[in-house]
């Protein structure tokens, strides 16, 4: 079975036409599949999709990863991680055929599955997805977390508390989140591939501060998982059902088991090769998304390595190394704040060598940053 | 997109024109469902270049990842021709045609790509296998596109999809 | 938290088989799993008959038991599908399996806290001050009491389970268990009861597990604020454990498994100022999973067991190591003027060295109640 058979599509390619959005649903059924295995905790609810995807009433499923392991975005390429280290601390990596980034999950972080038919929901992707992560923030509240949408994130105070996803998965739309009860910042920058140990300590840092609530703050895993409940069902207008899978969803989530992790399945939709990871491994810029609109950076031009954050499309914390220029502290100080086509660029341009090669590090970070919609 | 002319007139080069704000070329083919464009079969090949109008890529959302089966690969009119990721949402591309993927536009590794020139960065080219049948399934036509363009702008915006 | 509603089941039963033992826990997490309804927990307290050898699932078997001399004994050896290391279990020991299915809403690891909690709380009623001592164990007066361990089945079932020293026939454990360090050591009993203790050794008298069990269902009762209602085990359970003997426990393919990632061992010398001091280390990936030191001679003080314990489980790093040595051994006079720093950094060599070593099966990873501390 290949990834492609599981992104069925509906009979016609309809999902986008006349049928109005908001279908009403007639049940939501309430799983709760307890702490499971890695593979489980990504298996039991690809599967759970496939069932509604074939007629099943809409769902809510909740799971907790009972070890840690590293997951991948449908998209993402296997470079992003750095794999020694997973193989090291024995953390299975697993893609999924939902969308967003690559991530640590851990057993501090509860899951959550909506799982609908296509027809219930707008057929524009970013209104599909909004409309069904809309109702957690409910249950975020419940939980302790008063959390608002921030450009398209759920996040209390700058900080991200759900990390999440969708996709068209075995015909169903599935939007899937976690909440984050504690974010273990190194280990999940510890996984990911960075070109040195201070990137990796930077992005440590960055994560520890924007990712997760803040530690002081008490997270009530119970009262979320009630809140989530009530919040869609009070949204979708139907009486919640707990139960289980059919045995039909059974026996799907035991091919998922053996697809998730598989080598060919890991290796992502573009085929990606050993070519393409070494290419990006030797790419100039380097970058990881934080989370929406924060991104830790290192670009390499020539002897200068320039390291920054991009937050809100302005660099931050910026840091310039370059052995063989003046050293002058006043570069990173003229970088910071600095965004795409500032006047502050083309007058750093204007100045010794080594401000110069800075400058435009810097601005081929900002021109590689603008439209990124990961 | 805020231009809100119904359906104007024919630009310079009279194969496009301005509808609700957005262009619309007409000597393309559209698959309504995906809004695919899809172009006439080359004259020495007889491969159809297939991308994404500008109404599919204003109701995607920004497009992260856009990736497209491998070449030699047989997909089918209704079934998965590749996979598109924008705002964190995984769906398939669906093929507006039965055919042989020809080639993959190596541009598509800049996603952003297909966001500022959709007319101008294909996503794919198929070697059609039924091109009579299946092209009279999609909307074609100067004197019809204008009109259908114009619905499906307002059955979006009716839909809350686009801004008013 | 979710606390009952009704009663928890308790299932009482003393002087099981290895084989028998095992499959009814095994057996009545088919209750709890996800195409069943919900229901309320099982506590099941019970002893094991004189005497059994059990093995961590991933250990080697011949590597952690003289099976001849087991034989000899009369010692029945079996597999816990639970990691950790191998265990005597017998009527001195009580065995303690809590089966439940775990929300999504609590982790796991906040259960094992709770059950482990009720035990704790047992112990205190009896004037024995106990506490967790690392992950998986319990300790009274420096010294292991208890090893804990949680499984999770593939269909949403969880098992807790813990042995309970009430007693420990210790000359026995060392005679079927191969823990060639405490065997190295001058006194091998007195090596162990270095690390270990029983009920009847800080009361003073006899216990057992018997004894030891409404005490420990009182604590639980407590600690969870659920009742206890003695009940039997049900009739398919039953039926499903007999089944689980035949196909699994009594099998050779479950018996003579082995380990998919070996562990490593090395051992490090470090100068104190008060002698040499060496220390045994299994490593597996890069995560410590025992140390044991051992000094030239002489005993120990009780600042090295607080850093066996500590180190168990820490990721092999400089800095996690080094931090877990100056948190144990910080002032402490017992510690013999040992330096952390030179400690840490001999210790991760080791451990460096262990992990990147090539590896030849079999490997022992060693008991519970003394962890491996092969020299190779």
């Amino acid at each position: 079975m290949g990834p492609e058979a599981l992104l069925e599509t509906p009979a016609r390619p309809g999902s986008r036409g006349s049928r109005r959005a908001g279908r009403t649903l007639g049940t939501l059924r309430v799983l709760d599949f307890g702490a499971v295995s890695p593979v489980r905790s990504q298996s039991l609810w690809h599967a759970l999709a496939c069932g509604v995807g074939r007629g099943s009433p809409a769902a809510l499923a909740l799971c907790r990863p009972a070890q840690p392991y590293v997951s991948l975005g449908y998209h993402r390429p296997l470079a992003d991680l750095d794999l020694g280290t997973c193989r090291r601390r024995g953390l299975p990596v697993l893609r999924r055929l939902v969308g967003g980034g690559t991530v640590y999950l851990d057993p501090r972080q509860l899951f959550f599955q909506v799982v609908v038919p296509p027809d219930a929901v707008p057929a524009a992707r970013s209104q599909a997805v909004a409309e069904l992560l809309g109702p957690a923030r409910a249950a975020f509240e419940a939980a302790g977390l008063p959390a608002d949408f921030d450009q398209g994130e759920l996040a209390v105070a700058g900080r991200k508390v759900c990390g999440h996803g969708a996709g068209l998965v075995g015909g169903a739309v599935v939007v899937v989140g976690n909440l984050l009860e504690r974010f273990d910042a190194a280990a999940a920058a510890g996984v990911l591939w960075a070109p040195d140990a201070e990137s990796r300590r930077r992005l440590a840092g960055r994560m520890a501060e924007c990712v997760g609530p803040d530690p002081t703050w008490p997270v009530d895993a119970q009262a979320f998982a009630e809140g989530l409940v009530s919040a869609y069902a009070e949204a979708f207008g139907v009486t919640p059902e707990p139960g289980g899978l059919t045995p039909f969803e059974e026996r799907v989530a035991r091919r998922f088991d053996r697809l998730l992790g598989s080598p060919a399945f890991l290796c992502g939709p573009g085929g990606q090769s050993e070519t393409q990871l070494t290419e990006r491994r030797r790419a100039e810029i380097w970058t990881v998304k934080v989370r929406a609109g924060v991104v830790e950076a290192r670009v390499v031009l020539d002897s200068t390595v320039l390291r920054a954050a991009l937050v809100g499309g302005r660099l931050r914390d910026v840091v310039v190394e370059d052995p063989e220029g003046d050293q002058d502290p006043g570069v990173a100080t003229a970088l910071e704040g600095v965004t795409e086509g500032s006047p502050a660029l083309e007058a750093l341009a204007r100045g010794g060598p080594s401000a110069a090669r800075a400058a435009a590090a810097a601005a081929r970070l900002l021109a590689r940053a603008r439209g990124g919609g990961e | 997109m805020s231009e809100d002319d119904a359906v104007a007139g024919p630009t310079d080069d009279g194969q496009l024109v301005r509808v609700e704000g957005f262009l619309v070329r007409l000597d393309l083919a559209y698959e309504p469902d995906g809004h695919l464009w899809v172009a006439p079969p080359d004259g020495s090949t007889g491969n159809v270049r297939i991308g994404l109008d500008p109404l599919g890529v204003e109701t995607t959302g920004t497009v992260a990842h856009l990736v497209v089966g491998s070449v030699g690969t047989r997909v089918r009119r209704g079934e998965p021709l590749g996979s598109l990721e924008a705002e964190k949402f995984v769906g398939p591309l669906v093929a507006p045609l039965t055919g042989v993927i020809r080639a993959v536009n190596p541009a598509l590794a800049t996603p952003r790509q297909v966001v500022e020139d959709p007319y101008g960065t294909w996503v794919a080219e198929v070697l059609p296998e039924a091109w009579e049948e299946e092209s009279a399934q999609l909307v074609r036509g100067a004197d019809r596109l204008p009109a259908w363009f114009a619905d499906e702008v307002r059955r979006f915006r009716l839909e809350g999809v686009l801004a008013q | 938290m979710s606390r009952s509603a009704g009663p928890w089941r308790l299932l009482v039963d003393d002087g099981v088989g290895a084989a028998e033992g095992l499959a009814v826990d095994e057996a009545l997490m088919a209750s709890y799993g996800r195409d069943r309804p919900p229901r309320e927990p099982t506590v099941r307290l019970y002893t094991y008959r004189d005497h059994c050898a059990l093995v961590g699932r991933y250990q080697h078997l011949a590597a952690e038991v003289d099976l001849e001399r087991a034989r000899a004994l009369g010692v029945q050896v079996n597999r816990r599908p639970t990691g950790g290391g191998a265990i005597v279990m017998s009527r001195g020991q009580l065995g303690v399996a809590v089966v439940t299915r775990a929300p999504a809403a609590e982790r796991p690891r906040d259960l094992l806290e709770r059950y482990a909690e009720g035990i704790l709380r047992g112990l205190a009623s009896l004037g024995i001050e106990a506490g967790f001592r690392g992950k998986n164990d319990l300790e009274a007066g420096g010294r292991k009491i208890a090893g804990l361990g949680l499984y999770l089945d593939g269909n949403g079932a969880l098992l807790f389970h813990a042995s309970v020293l009430a007693d420990l026939d210790v000359p026995l454990m060392l005679s079927v268990l191969r823990i060639p360090a405490a065997k190295l050591a001058d006194k091998a009993v007195a090596a162990v009861a270095e690390r270990v203790t029983t009920v009847s050794r800080v009361l003073g008298e006899p216990w057992d597990g018997p004894r030891l069990r409404p005490w420990v269902a009182a604590g639980i009762a407590e600690a969870t604020g659920a009742e206890l209602e003695p009940r039997s085990v049900e009739p398919e359970e039953a039926e499903l454990a007999s089944r689980l003997v035949e196909e699994k426990y009594t099998s050779a393919t479950w018996l003579e498994q082995r380990s998919p990632q070996p562990d490593a061992t090395a051992s490090a010398l470090v100068k104190t100022p008060a002698g040499l001091l060496r220390a045994y280390l299994a490593v597996s990936g890069d995560v410590v999973k025992s140390v044991v030191f051992t000094g030239d001679g002489s005993e120990l003080g009780p600042a090295f067991a607080r850093l066996e314990a500590a180190l168990t489980w820490q990721p092999l790093e400089e800095r996690a190591v080094a931090a877990a040595v100056r948190r144990a051994v910080g002032e402490d006079p017992s510690a013999e003027g040992v330096d952390p720093e030179a400690l840490a950094e001999a210790l991760v060599e080791a451990g460096r060295r262990a992990a990147s070593r090539e590896l030849a099966a079999p490997m022992r990873t060693g008991s519970c109640y003394f962890p491996e501390v092969t020299t190779r």
